[in-house]
């Protein structure tokens, strides 16, 4: 399955996921196209996790979801899992496991049980490992290593299975501000190459600063979907947010900027 | 490739230490047999090699009839415990799991025993039936104890342990009852529930063989699944693995070695705890590389302990089982105390 650029790759449509009796997220249309990068942005309990996770396996939800033009449930496991890569908010890492070897891991959707590890398959790792920026630490132990190495670790590991659609649950989170820059990079290098990338923020200025799109939930809906300019605004934040936040632009660029109102006082 | 490299060492050194402590387990007993001659009458047994050395017909019968069943027991005992042990603790994600803690020996040893006083047939060993119900045995416990430590959709690992200790403590007091109860047929249960290698013979490891071999395979092809099952169960399917079929063909193929090994030896703890902790802190934590050199190393290392068990004393046995235990409980405790670093 490929898609040219600008191609949707991910068609959800009408999405309801229930879960302990009441509705998480409620009639929540996304569309991911290849090449762009989508952010998922919302208060705590908007339902953004439980949005991308049930993208990610399409289980216990209501609602048509379309992988490059399939229903998500018509795909076998395997190929799903060549073309959509996930990371969670905080996955579990053994903590006796090597960083190359989690990292080698995202080549088990393309060997299977038996096919052996090709020197394509070794070179893919490595540049994966490169690119996150784990080279420098990929024959340490999972267990040794600090929350935001973690969280390139896992990167690393989804830039491994050489997915078209990578699903990141706030991939940001823990990570000191030049390598949060360095990862938005890396996500746009990425998405340049024709992938997709649907991405949960927490932090809306650096959503709308990286983002070719944004989707605010709130309370399981969508309040807004558009260009980061059309839905950082002030009317959908204070909706979203309430009155403790406040929406500036940027002086130069132009792109939103949200800080506490008490501060901009 | 690096991988492969890193394997092979490791391998070749296992090898090599399994044929000394083999040689050595042939040399020891109440008749002392030179090293060389006693390697000599073994390979002598092997189809496409001819050595006639020069020993009395005794050293012949010695080592054929009664040191080298013995051995390959306890090469086939030692690896189906400790590659059991790897499998378990790999589908649990729990370095204390092994075969004995789950309760799954002695499930099996109650198999065996149930086997025992049917009025299924049994050859002169009291044997035939007793590998198969021993493997009914171990699948029903395993089944039980996975339920019994279920909670909420994941396995709670120390609600695990505690169902497989409830469980074995259960199976054990059936196996004793019957034993007690069963009359002059019943006794052979005795041995499978001290465990050891006393009554082993050619027979039992041949019927027992193809259970530990037929397990091993499984367990060689499914142990790339098992390094990704060591992620939590969202990770693993996102790779694209179907992680109840894994666990269900992992269990039942590492439950098949487990039971042949109760078969033919009887209880012995501990082998599937402390061999692949061995072999995972000298080595990494890699089922490719973990599942081969556990095998070796549980095979070598029941060897010595069995040679150690009929000699220390000798001529009396020390039941096999009552050392592992002695070794292996500690080592437990300790894996215990430092469980959390493994864990988290």
């Amino acid at each position: 399955m490929t898609a040219p650029l600008g191609a949707p790759l991910l068609e959800a449509r009408d999405v309801t996921v229930r879960a302990g009796g009441r509705d998480i997220v409620r009639n929540v249309s996304i569309e991911v196209r290849t090449g762009e990068i989508v952010g998922l942005v919302g208060p705590n309990g908007a339902g953004k996790s439980t949005l991308l996770r049930a993208l990610a396996g399409a289980r216990h939800v209501s609602g048509d979801v379309r992988l490059i033009g399939t229903p998500m449930g018509a795909v076998d496991r395997r190929t799903r899992a060549r073309l959509v890569a996930v990371v969670e908010q905080l996955p579990e890492a053994p903590p006796a496991m090597t960083v190359r070897e989690l990292v080698a891991l995202g080549r088990f959707p393309h060997l299977g049980l038996l096919r052996r590890q090709s020197a394509h398959d070794q070179n893919v790792i490595e540049g994966a490992l490169r690119r996150a920026g784990c080279d420098a630490f990929a024959d340490r132990l999972l267990g040794t290593l600090s929350g935001g190495e973690r969280r390139r670790v896992f990167i690393a590991r989804a830039l491994a299975q050489e997915a078209r659609l990578l699903l990141l649950d706030e991939p940001s989170a823990n990570l000191d501000a030049e390598a949060q820059a360095m990862l938005f990079e890396l996500l746009r290098a990425v998405a340049t190459e024709g992938a997709g990338i649907l991405v949960v923020v927490h932090d809306l200025t650096s959503a709308a600063a990286s983002c070719d799109r944004l989707v605010l939930l709130r309370q399981g809906s969508v309040l807004a979907a558009g260009p980061p300019h059309d839905v950082v605004t002030a009317e959908h934040v204070l909706a979203a947010y309430g009155p403790h936040v406040s929406v500036f632009e940027h002086p130069t660029s132009g792109i939103p900027i949200v800080i506490p109102t008490a501060a901009a006082r | 490739m690096q991988a492969a490299l890193g394997t092979v060492g490791p391998i070749v050194l296992g090898l090599a230490l399994l044929a000394c402590v083999c040689v050595f387990a042939l040399t020891r007993g109440a008749a002392p047999i030179p090293a060389g001659t006693a390697a000599a009458l073994a390979l002598d047994q092997l189809p496409w090699i001819t050595f006639t050395p020069d020993a009395p017909a005794t050293w012949q019968r010695i080592i054929v009839d009664v040191r080298l069943p013995r051995v390959a027991s306890a090469i086939l005992v030692g690896a189906a415990l400790s590659g059991s042990g790897a499998a378990y603790q790999g589908v649990f994600r729990n370095p204390l799991a092994d075969p004995f803690l789950l309760g799954i020996a002695s499930g099996a040893a109650l198999g065996a025993s149930l086997a025992i006083v049917s009025p299924l047939p049994i050859d002169s060993y009291g044997f035939g039936w007793v590998p198969a119900s021993a493997f009914a045995g171990a699948l029903l416990t395993v089944v039980l104890v996975t339920l019994l430590a279920r909670s909420g959709g994941d396995v709670d690992g120390v609600s695990l342990i505690l169902a497989g200790v409830a469980l074995s403590s259960i199976c054990s007091a059936v196996s004793s009852f019957i034993l007690l109860t069963g009359g002059q047929k019943a006794q052979p249960i005795f041995a499978f529930i001290f465990g050891g290698l006393n009554t082993v013979s050619w027979t039992r490891v041949v019927l027992a063989a193809p259970y530990v071999v037929g397990g091993i395979a499984v367990l060689g092809i499914t142990s790339r699944a098992l390094d990704v099952l060591q992620l939590d169960e969202e990770q693993a399917e996102h790779l694209g693995l179907h992680v109840t079929r894994t666990k269900v063909i992992v269990l039942a193929a590492a439950s098949l070695m487990a039971a042949a090994a109760v078969a033919v030896a009887g209880i012995i703890g501990f082998v599937g705890l402390m061999v692949p902790h061995a072999v995972r802190l000298a080595w990494g934590g890699g089922f490719r590389r973990l599942l081969p050199l556990s095998l070796i190393y549980g095979a070598a290392f029941l060897v010595l302990v069995d040679t150690f068990a009929r000699t220390v004393i000798g001529p009396q046995e020390v039941p096999l089982g009552i050392i592992t235990a002695f070794i292996g409980g500690p080592s437990f405790l300790v894996l215990m105390r430092r469980r959390r670093r493994w864990l988290l």
